[in-house]
């Protein structure tokens, strides 16, 4: 059980026993090396014996971790290194401090050695032993804002224990954010699409030009807009003969996934770890990791809370749609400004529900400019009929309806539809009673006829099931009287307001 | 007896969690002019009954009244049944005299992130700012032909300012 292991890991950190770590080396070109050394020993020990084997010069031999230079004098039991934990080393030479003048030659931003399309073995393998970066190594990265590459990290704010976590499809449990340590204190987070829900997220960045990992750059990212598409932040590309200036920042799910594909992890910009420990704006409770409202208070739901949140709102058909986010939430206290601003959040309510979200999402941007939905038996195809007839086929399900009754294709007024139907049945000289009895889909009409009122917007049949005539159409919103089928109005509410 | 509530351990529903919070801040800190009425509480708490009194220098000035509160298990997500009980009921243009309160918050404007207190306040508020007491002017008709539960209701909110 992940429990357990965890709480090994614990202890271990807690004595501080030396133990005997295997650190795993990458140079470039993917050569690597494995060292076996005592926690108790000094990253300097460590680059002696890795230049001894690699044989090369410890004075220029840099190593890297989680976009940081490890500094000579620091233990290694406080950097967090577990078996099999990669560092990516590099020589200073030179050539490459006259190459990039602005770099400080004592404290180079970046350096990335590894191959972009490089397996990760660090990210992987870290994560059987726990992954504790100390909190100076992460005030320092604070400090710097040192980017990432390749080399896991920025996506570790101030983790200080992380401990095992058991991903497998069995021993999952159900929710899909369950899944998140308490002490997983990312700083960002991702929808992992493969393991169906929340994870930590590494950040990495490469190339735009020719997307190789080697990419040194100016500043590290500070804000959404750093890691965006739109980055300000320049840099560069150290690969071969390749002149880009411009990185492209991604996340991944801190799960080792084979194959892994870009677009598998969704980003969750409103998550986050809940190190401040704000309660949650429904529930009331401290949770280890919230979403938190882009409003100017921003108010902070449990990821639990907001997914019944969202599964109110779905099933009430609440959403909005919002000119710039699209088919979204605001936050539960109504501020202003407050709109989910990434549809990807709405992952959080489960797959199934996501789909639904999405269905309804499309629905409503269809009703809203002006479409129709095919109102052929499960289909609900989204439609824009053009020219002035009534007819209109869907190119979906070939179902032919009239635009004015959205019930099927009727020669004749729309009020006259259900004689027209009986007409035909006439034309077949068929008793006129047998063939009622006889038709399946006519019951059910009589029925949706019976209990039911066109809504005077957008035509659907709407149930009443109590209250006043007052009617708020949950599809279009069209407020309707009831008795009158017409726009609630003034005279509605003075003569029948509760009633005849 | 909620005293006991509190410090039960078996798992609680979320509901029952979140009203345990509020009932525990209403009761150590109680906006002035609102008391819950502790024998009134339901085991599960969805059912509460909250005494307020009319606040001084308004037309409600030291009158006492009892709001009756019913949670569905989808509280917070789900509004609260909300009425006033007993023989007092306010006369007042927003107020039926069966108890069904016509207030926005109670239906279409609900928010999880309100509360009984915030629900209270509303109410209180509501009372305080009305200049003549008076009875809805469709009270007799509503009363007559409305369903038990107010939520059932679809409120037409005309005018806000009583």
């Amino acid at each position: 059980m992940a429990t357990a292991a965890s709480t090994s890991v614990l202890s271990k950190v807690l004595v501080n026993e030396p133990e005997q770590l295997s650190i795993v080396v990458r140079f470039s070109g993917n050569k690597i090396y494995n060292v076996n050394i005592s926690s108790k020993d000094t990253i300097s020990d460590l680059k002696k014996a890795v230049a001894h084997i690699a044989n090369v010069s410890p004075r220029t031999l840099n190593l890297v971790l989680t976009g940081q230079l490890l500094n000579d004098s620091t233990l290694l039991q406080d950097c967090g290194l577990g078996i099999h934990t990669t560092l990516h080393a590099f020589c200073w030479s030179d050539n490459l401090v006259h190459e990039s003048p602005d770099i400080p030659a004592q404290k180079p931003q970046l350096f990335q050695e590894t191959d972009h399309k490089a397996p990760h073995g660090y990210n992987s393998r870290d994560e059987s032993q726990g992954n504790q970066i100390t909190r100076d190594c992460l005030r320092a990265a604070e400090e710097t804002s040192t980017p990432a590459g390749e080399s896991d990290v920025d996506g570790n704010d101030f983790i200080w224990l992380r401990t095992q976590r058991e991903i497998s499809s069995r021993t999952r449990p159900p929710s899909c954010y369950r899944n998140l340590n308490t002490n997983d204190i990312s700083r960002f987070f991702v929808y992992c699409k493969i393991c169906d829900c929340v994870q930590p997220a590494k950040l990495r960045l490469s190339c735009k030009d020719c997307g190789s990992g080697a990419f040194l750059v100016d500043r590290g990212p500070s804000n959404w807009r750093d890691i965006s598409a739109n980055t300000e932040i320049i840099g560069t590309c150290k690969s071969g003969s390749c002149s880009g200036t411009v990185p492209r920042f991604y996340l991944r799910c801190n799960e080792k996934h084979d194959g892994e594909v870009e677009g598998t992890a969704a980003l969750l910009k409103h998550v986050q770890a809940n190190h401040k420990r704000v309660e949650c704006i429904i529930c009331s409770d401290v949770m280890s990791h919230v979403l938190i409202f882009p409003c100017s208070p921003g108010h902070v739901i449990c990821l639990e809370c907001f997914n019944q949140y969202g599964t109110t709102c779905l099933n009430e058909r609440r959403f909005v749609e919002h000119p710039v986010h699209g088919y979204t939430l605001p936050c539960p206290a109504g501020c202003l400004d407050s709109h989910i601003e990434e549809t990807h959040h709405f992952l959080l309510l489960g797959q199934e529900k996501y789909e639904r979200y999405k269905n309804f999402g499309a629905e409503e941007y269809v009703l809203q400019n002006g479409g129709m939905l095919c109102p052929g038996p499960g289909c609900g195809m989204g439609l824009f009929p053009s020219g002035e007839g009534r007819l209109v086929k869907c190119r979906e399900c070939r179902h032919e309806f009239c635009k004015d009754c959205r019930r099927e294709f009727h020669l004749g007024g729309c009020e006259n539809f259900l004689e027209s139907l009986s007409l035909a049945v006439s034309d077949l000289r068929i008793n006129d009673e047998r063939a009622v009895r006889a038709t399946w889909e006519q019951e059910a009409q009589s029925l949706i006829d019976e209990t039911t009122k066109s809504c005077p917007g957008c035509q659907t049949k709407t149930e009443r099931s109590g209250g006043c005539m007052h009617m708020i159409c949950s599809r279009c919103q069209t407020e309707w009287c009831w008795i009158c089928v017409k726009k609630w109005n003034r005279d509605c509410m003075a003569d029948h307001w509760f009633g005849t | 007896m909620y005293l006991a509530l509190l410090t039960k351990k078996t798992k609680m529903t979320s509901m029952e969690k979140r009203l345990q919070k509020e009932l525990q801040a209403m009761t150590k800190d109680p906006p002035a002019g609102v008391s819950v009425n502790t024998n009134s509480l339901s085991s599960n708490l969805s059912e509460w009954v909250v005494d307020i009194e009319g606040a001084p220098g308004t037309l409600y000035e030291s009158e006492r009244f009892q709001l009756g509160f019913k949670f569905t298990s989808r509280y917070p997500f789900d509004s609260p049944q909300v009425m006033f009980l007993g023989p007092n009921i306010p006369v007042h243009p927003h107020i039926y005299s069966n108890g069904h309160i016509c207030l926005s918050i109670l239906t279409e404007d609900w928010s999880p992130a309100l509360s009984v207190q915030s629900v209270c306040l509303s109410i209180v508020s509501m009372l305080s700012s009305c200049k003549e007491k008076k009875l809805p002017p469709d009270n007799a008709l509503y009363v007559r032909t409305c369903s038990k539960d107010p939520k059932k209701t679809r409120w037409w909110y005309h005018d806000n300012s009583v």
